[in-house]
């Protein structure tokens, strides 16, 4: 009996252990809920009572280069119906490529009460060491201790009432680049050469090692990502070793367009220039952006009849180039040409019958700006005249017999053409 | 002319001379040096006010054209400043109504090809703008603070512009702070 009793109490002290156990871990539970229960909502957040300061601007930003200081001024009205004490901390963010040094910045007064309405300037003075890294680098000053109550933990808080600060440290490039990039239109089959002078301000020679980049292969066409014009084999690179101090040098960059090639290149020439203030690698590399253009050799040809004798006129006419495209813009590309056409007209048995030119016409396009299509940031541009592009338009006159005539136009210089054969009597 | 009326013509003429550069020091600021007013020109309040409102960037106006109408809603003004050292020129529209000089319009290319290249330089090495293969040289334009506000910070920046797609440059970094494409808008 002893032990029947014994053994019911072991097995109810188990069972209890266990109930224990679960009793813990579904208290556990609870627990759990009731953290996520606290979290606070957005409806919450806008009853948050966030103290009424009006700090203004709210940001600033300095160019300085190591050893410089530079002075900004911030103020802070009260909106309150009490003083506030204001005591303006420095917070740098823990992440960024560089991490600026809390003592390169001072704030005045160190800590101050502002009256109920009143105003407070603040001076924030920059003062950069003559051997900080040069860098992109930001900080925050938080003028008060509220921050940003957010639902979840963030690793950087967001104070309520801060000023945000960005330095831009540099030092001037002691090699001087004429042209950061080459833009232009070619011919393909043909050959061009451009330069790309570099100068050196400083009192060292420089090294330099200019090489087709391999950042900068990207190519994308209207469906999506095409294969280039050309390959980089195409391009040939000549150029000294270095730039002597003081000294100015060439870059020669010869182009060899495969007759084959069409479409748009692009790529880049990195100049491998061992300079300490290029900070990254597309500081010292020259951008090519090359559009292939086939000139036309044969004629397109167009088959009408005259059923009678008569009187014609044919006009010939470019696309209206738009400011940004090819040939016929505004555009100043280096090999920038005015289209023009070649045009034949034959009769029966292949006969030229010749065509005289009575007129030249350049037509233009000219927007109001604003919205139409442009970029918002531009539209402050409208009322405003814009060159869209402009429109080249030959007029030929000839007295045509009647039957089968063929119309042979070559363009030059531009993409798209237009033609337009009036008879009888204008 | 004898010994006694030289030195009073040299004090003439050094007094006229002197009241020369009052003058034009006292209205026009040093980077416009030669402004030239086309139609009406109202009182020199305007002038004074339209220095404050006109500015070029890193680049000086050697000649400003100034023409101003009257219309029913005020005087409309064109001011246009033209530097040797830039391909176009920079181009604003006011009104002054009510004592109030209001800027309607701007269109701003006067800019360094120094500057204009390095703002097109940093734009073709936006994705976006590589995977677009825009072609032909872009037009850039300044766009001021208040506008600039809208979509970075309000600071001078540059919009480099082909067909179809353009981006907005701050010139202090030379990085692209916005994307705009035709068919999608801003996309960053």
């Amino acid at each position: 009996m002893n032990k029947k009793i014994s053994l019911s109490v072991l097995v109810l002290l188990v069972l209890s252990t266990f109930g224990g156990v679960a009793s813990s871990q579904e208290f556990g539970v609870v627990e759990s809920s009731q953290v996520i229960q606290a979290v606070p909502t957005m409806e919450s957040f806008d009853t948050q009572n966030f103290t009424k300061l009006e700090i203004s601007p709210r940001y600033g930003n300095a160019q300085l280069q190591p050893g410089e200081n530079r002075e900004m001024t911030v103020t802070i009205k009260n909106k309150e119906t009490k003083s506030i004490k204001v005591s303006p901390i420095v917070v740098v963010p823990p992440y960024g490529e560089y991490l600026m040094d809390k003592e390169w910045i001072t704030v005045s007064p160190a800590s101050i009460e502002i009256p109920a309405g009143g105003s407070q300037k603040f001076t924030i003075k920059v003062v950069i060491p003559a051997d900080a890294s040069i860098g992109y680098y930001n900080a925050n000053i938080a003028f008060t201790d509220e921050k940003m109550p957010t639902p979840y933990p963030e690793p950087f808080p967001n104070y309520v009432h801060s000023y945000s600060l960005s330095i831009n440290l540099w030092t001037p490039p002691t090699i001087q680049i004429s042209n950061p990039y080459i833009n232009d239109q070619l011919e393909a089959g043909k050959e061009y050469d451009y330069k790309i002078k570099l100068k050196n301000t400083g009192d060292k020679a420089v090294a330099i090692d200019p090489k087709m980049s391999q950042q900068n292969q990207m190519y994308g066409g209207p469906f999506g990502m095409m294969a280039s014009a050309f390959t980089d084999d195409a391009v040939t690179i000549t150029s000294p070793k270095e730039i002597p101090a003081g000294g100015s040098i060439e870059v020669n960059v010869h182009i060899k367009v495969p007759a084959d090639a069409k479409g748009n290149y692009q790529g880049g020439i990195d100049l491998g220039i061992d300079d300490p203030s290029i900070r990254d690698e597309w500081a010292d590399m020259v951008n090519l952006m090359f559009g292939v253009w086939r000139q036309p050799t044969e004629a397109y040809v167009k088959t009408f009849n005259a059923k009678e004798a008569a009187s014609m006129t044919i006009e010939v006419s470019s696309n209206l180039g738009v400011a940004y495209g090819y040939y016929g813009s505004i555009t100043n590309t280096k090999n920038k040409k005015d289209p023009s056409f070649a045009v034949t007209l034959t009769g029966s048995g292949n006969n030229a019958i010749p065509l005289t030119k009575i007129k030249t016409i350049i037509k233009g396009g000219v927007s109001l700006g604003g919205m139409n299509g442009l970029p918002p940031w531009e539209s402050e541009s409208e009322g405003i005249y814009q060159e869209m592009g402009t429109q080249y338009i030959e007029t030929y006159k000839v007295d045509v017999p009647a039957g089968d005539l063929k119309l042979g136009i070559i363009p030059q210089n531009t993409q798209q053409f237009e033609y337009t054969i009036s008879m009888g009597n204008n | 002319m004898n010994m006694g009326t030289k030195p009073a013509f040299l004090l003439i003429l050094l007094a006229v001379m002197i009241a020369g550069c009052l003058n034009a020091s006292s209205t026009k600021p040093d980077w416009a040096h030669e402004v030239n007013w086309l139609g009406e020109k109202p009182d020199s309040i305007v002038e004074k006010e339209l220095w404050t409102q006109i500015t070029p960037y890193r680049i000086e106006y050697d000649i400003v054209n100034i023409t101003a109408k009257s219309e029913s809603d005020g005087l409309h003004l064109r001011v246009i400043g033209i530097s040797n050292a830039a391909i176009n020129p920079d181009v604003y529209d006011f009104i002054y109504s009510d004592r109030t000089l209001t800027r309607t319009s701007y269109l701003l290319e006067a800019l360094q090809v120094h500057d204009r290249d390095s703002a097109i330089a940093a734009a073709m090495q936006k994705r976006e703008v590589m995977e677009k293969g825009v072609t032909g040289v872009p037009t850039v334009r300044r766009i001021l603070p208040d506008t600039s506000k809208k979509y970075y910070a309000a600071k001078t920046l540059l919009s480099v512009t082909w067909t179809g797609i353009s981006v907005l440059v701050d010139p202090d970094e030379w990085k692209v702070v916005q994307v705009w494409n035709e068919n999608a808008g801003v996309i960053s």
